[in-house]
């Protein structure tokens, strides 16, 4: 009896102290994640501008209108996709249906900076809906209004996991450049859609040339990659007119795979491919939506 | 028995509710994509003569109802059941694609748009996930994970068999608590910043667990895994499988079945090891290299030897 | 109850440099040196990591080792070093985004190394807090020098290169880059450092 009760006394301090330890652990990281998580957030932020800033021309004032893309699935419908949009007035979200005819549209009032207030302002408008975040398009629209440039995220599967991409395009839908947000591949093979001499080659691209660009197993001649690797011109002695007369020759050909890793350059250049063509066709819709809404769009 | 009668139900119950297919109450019973430009779809009956596909035929990315994919070719089996749909742009064996089919009179009955989702199969996907986690992202060979514990225990078969089957024990009860835990205390309540803490935890208890009850019910087993159990606490993959689940936002089943590929490809790697290190002591290896240098090549060369499963998908 | 022996910064950083380097010696924590040696750039930031953790979960346990109940020791060792591996985490992850994409997984892994856990269990429970701070410096720093000597093998002959400096205009032997490569680097430089033991014994023994 008394050997029990020595026991459970026993027990009980070792688990206090196990408790206690816990409990000081959890305080200390609460207290670090409230101070880091704001700091996290704006480095991301901070990133994608910087990023973003490099493909607008130098010195003019920018401002940039994302446009967030949901899918929106209710009982009995069709599924649609819904754009939550800057207006002139605000915010506005418009639900169109594959063909691009208007499902829902309202005005939104509500703050929309985080992914929480975002879904919570679309629940409040379409309730009942299941939504499902898709995609951002960022535009850069320079002080007149004019589009200066497009960015899309997006994802494509990779060799490994997912690539999540960023592709800038002009004013005309040229391609601007091509970012690798995160991706998970192999280094050396893979992870070598970084580099300049892969992302490079798809600056410049037309959309006509875009939606019949392949992807050649044939190596990098080494001229075109001293093109291609526009942080390097400074200490080679290019600028853009030598590096321009270099390499026109090269500039339509289909895209040099990375060696070792085919199948990573191919999925990237699809994944490029389809998040322009998407990105085109979906802006020519909501386009003219809202137009057909009376929405005045802010691009 | 009545017990051991009632579980055996529930069991197969289970294993019915997993294996059904989604078997679609309208015309098109079954869909899938057979290989990157085709998808086939399997019919309740067959296909009237005289259908015209141009027209017809819609294809989209589940999340993309807005981009139609473009068909190039529509082919019909010849008892009229089945249809293979080409596509100009390739298309991913774990995507979901919405196909509609508009006209169709297919065993007599007439539609004017019939509708299916082509996606993998519940069973198929985790199917996938497990020998994705036993051969082609093996831990050990293609994740490089749990290396101390694999030199360690791979000396001789027993204990490598011993070492996967615990292991495995460990591995698929910890993923379950982590995953309810997650999703049930850690996700709703905004804490997800508790992970490895909460992880840890899980699995030591986990682990101490299975210490106490193989004491009690197979000492014998204990004394041959001895320190052993003690490291699976510090063992790369038993982390790192929760870290990969809670990042891929798995459901509980999809979980499991990583566990357990986990588990199978680990168990793989310890006996493959094992077999090539009980060789090497007999051989005539020298003296620089005696124990863990060439232990240390061997695996640089499975290693080499599991490249080749890269990048293949089930 | 600690023993006679001063334990000064120097002899502990022979320690963890040499004597019981963590990687080629005692044969712990060798993930990350399969993994992440690719280049020395991902070595020196993940040893750094694991630099940190050791230090503040040495002296951590140093300071509460009284406090600590004997029986549940190793899950407290445990849940301090989850703790600075979240610390860690997150602050590589607000500070430092850039390299923290590159080592994400293996930071949040280095709760599970063996070498952190073991060196508690061996040091920081038994002696007071300034030698175990330089014990941690000691392993740390083995550990970085390990990842980082296996780093530089590699990076040189697979790419050509030193911390993204390049130092050869082509890649001479492309295979070191590979991932399965850590295996074969770690297992030659073991053998090399074993080789050179036993040389230094041999001298030592002749004088």
């Amino acid at each position: 009896m008394r050997a029990g009760e020595e026991a459970v006394k026993e027990f009980l301090k070792i688990a206090a102290n196990l408790l206690a330890i816990c409990l000081v652990a959890a305080g200390l990281l609460g207290v670090i994640f409230i101070h880091t998580e704001a700091a996290r957030l704006r480095n991301e932020e901070a990133r994608l501008t910087t990023s973003m800033r490099r493909y607008l021309p130098q010195g003019v004032q920018a401002d940039f209108s994302p446009i967030h893309r949901y899918l929106v699935e209710e009982e009995g419908q069709e599924p649609g996709v819904g754009y939550l949009l800057p207006t002139r007035a605000g915010h506005a979200l418009l639900v169109l249906d594959p063909e691009g005819g208007i499902m829902h549209q309202a005005e939104v009032t509500a703050p929309l900076d985080s992914e929480a207030e975002r879904e919570e302002a679309m629940a409040h408008v379409l309730p009942g809906a299941r939504l499902h975040f898709a995609d951002t398009y960022i535009l850069a629209l320079g002080p007149d209004g004019r589009r200066l440039a497009s960015f899309i995220s997006g994802r494509t599967t990779g060799f490994k996991t997912w690539v999540k991409l960023l592709v800038a395009l002009g004013p005309d839908n040229g391609v601007l450049g091509l970012e690798v947000l995160e991706h998970e591949e192999d280094p050396g093979l893979g992870a070598e859609i970084e580099q300049e001499y892969f992302r490079n080659q798809f600056t410049g691209r037309t959309l006509e040339e875009l939606a019949h660009l392949g992807v050649v197993k044939l190596p990098l001649p080494d001229d075109y990659r001293r093109c291609l690797e526009r942080s390097r011109w400074a200490e080679r002695g290019l600028d853009a007119a030598k590096a321009h007369e270099m390499c026109a020759g090269y500039a339509h050909e289909d895209i040099h795979a990375i060696t070792g890793a085919t199948i990573s350059s191919r999925r990237v250049t699809q994944g490029v491919k389809r998040l322009a063509g998407a990105f085109v066709r979906r802006m020519d819709m909501v386009q003219a939506a809202a137009a057909k809404a009376g929405l005045e769009p802010a691009f | 028995m009545t017990r051991r009668a009632l579980s055996a139900a529930l069991l197969a119950l289970l294993l019915a509710c997993l294996a059904l297919p989604a078997r679609a109450a309208g015309l098109v019973r079954a869909g899938a994509v057979a290989d990157e430009h085709h998808i086939t779809l399997e019919l309740a009956g067959p296909l009237a003569a005289g259908w015209d596909w141009p027209g017809n035929v819609a294809v989209t990315e589940r999340e993309s109802p807005d981009i139609p994919l473009a068909v190039t070719g529509v082919e019909v089996s010849p008892d009229r059941t089945e249809l293979t749909l080409a596509l100009a742009e390739p298309v991913a064996e774990q995507g979901a694609y919405r196909v509609a089919l508009r006209q169709v009179d297919v065993g007599g009955v007439r539609s004017d748009v019939e509708r299916f989702l082509v996606r993998k199969g519940v069973l198929a996907t985790l199917l996938s996930i497990v020998i994705s986690a036993a051969l082609i992202q093996n831990f050990v060979f293609s994740r490089y994970l749990g290396l101390c514990i694999f030199f360690g225990a791979s000396g001789r078969k027993e204990t490598a068999i011993g070492m996967g089957f615990s292991f495995g024990l460990v591995m698929t009860l910890s993923a379950a608590f982590v995953w309810a835990m997650y999703n049930f205390v850690l996700r709703p309540l905004h804490l997800e910043f508790l992970q490895v803490l909460t992880f840890v935890g899980i699995i030591a208890i986990f682990v101490q667990l299975l210490d106490t009850v193989l004491r009690k019910v197979n000492p014998f087993l204990f004394k041959k895994l001895g320190v052993y159990l003690v490291l699976i606490t510090t063992n790369c993959i038993i982390l790192a499988v929760p870290l990969i689940l809670v990042g891929n936002a798995y459901n509980l089943w999809e979980s499991l079945a990583l566990a357990i590929g986990s588990a199978v490809g680990f168990a793989l790697a310890l006996f493959l090891m094992a077999c090539v290190r009980e060789r090497l002591e007999l051989a005539d290896v020298p003296e620089v290299f005696r124990g863990l240098p060439i232990a240390f090549l061997a695996a640089g060369l499975f290693a080499l030897a599991f490249l080749g499963f890269s990048g293949m998908s089930f | 109850m600690s023993t006679e022996r001063s334990y000064t910064l120097l002899e502990r950083l022979g320690n963890g440099l040499v004597k019981e380097n963590p990687i080629f010696k005692l044969a712990l924590s060798m993930c990350p040196a399969v993994a992440m040696t690719n280049t020395v750039r991902n070595g020196f930031l993940l040893g750094l990591a694991v630099l940190f953790v050791q230090v503040a979960s040495n002296v951590t346990v140093s300071i509460l080792r009284r406090g600590i109940h004997e029986r549940i020791r190793i899950p407290a060792y445990i849940i301090i070093i989850a703790t600075w591996v979240s610390v860690s985490d997150m602050g590589l992850a607000a500070y430092a985004p850039g390299f923290y994409k590159e080592i994400a997984l293996y930071v949040k892994l280095i709760v599970v190394f063996a070498i952190i856990i073991s060196r508690l269990e061996v040091f920081a429970s038994r002696n007071p807090v300034l030698p175990s701070l330089y014990d941690g410096l000691g392993m740390g720093l083995g550990f970085m020098f390990g990842l980082m000597l296996v780093g530089c093998f590699r990076e040189f002959l697979g790419a050509g290169t030193l911390w993204g400096f390049e130092i050869l205009p082509f890649k001479p032997f492309f295979f070191w880059s590979l991932p399965p490569a850590g295996f074969f680097a770690i297992g030659l430089i073991m053998a090399l450092f074993i080789w050179l033991e036993r040389k230094f014994n041999a001298w030592r023994t002749k004088r």
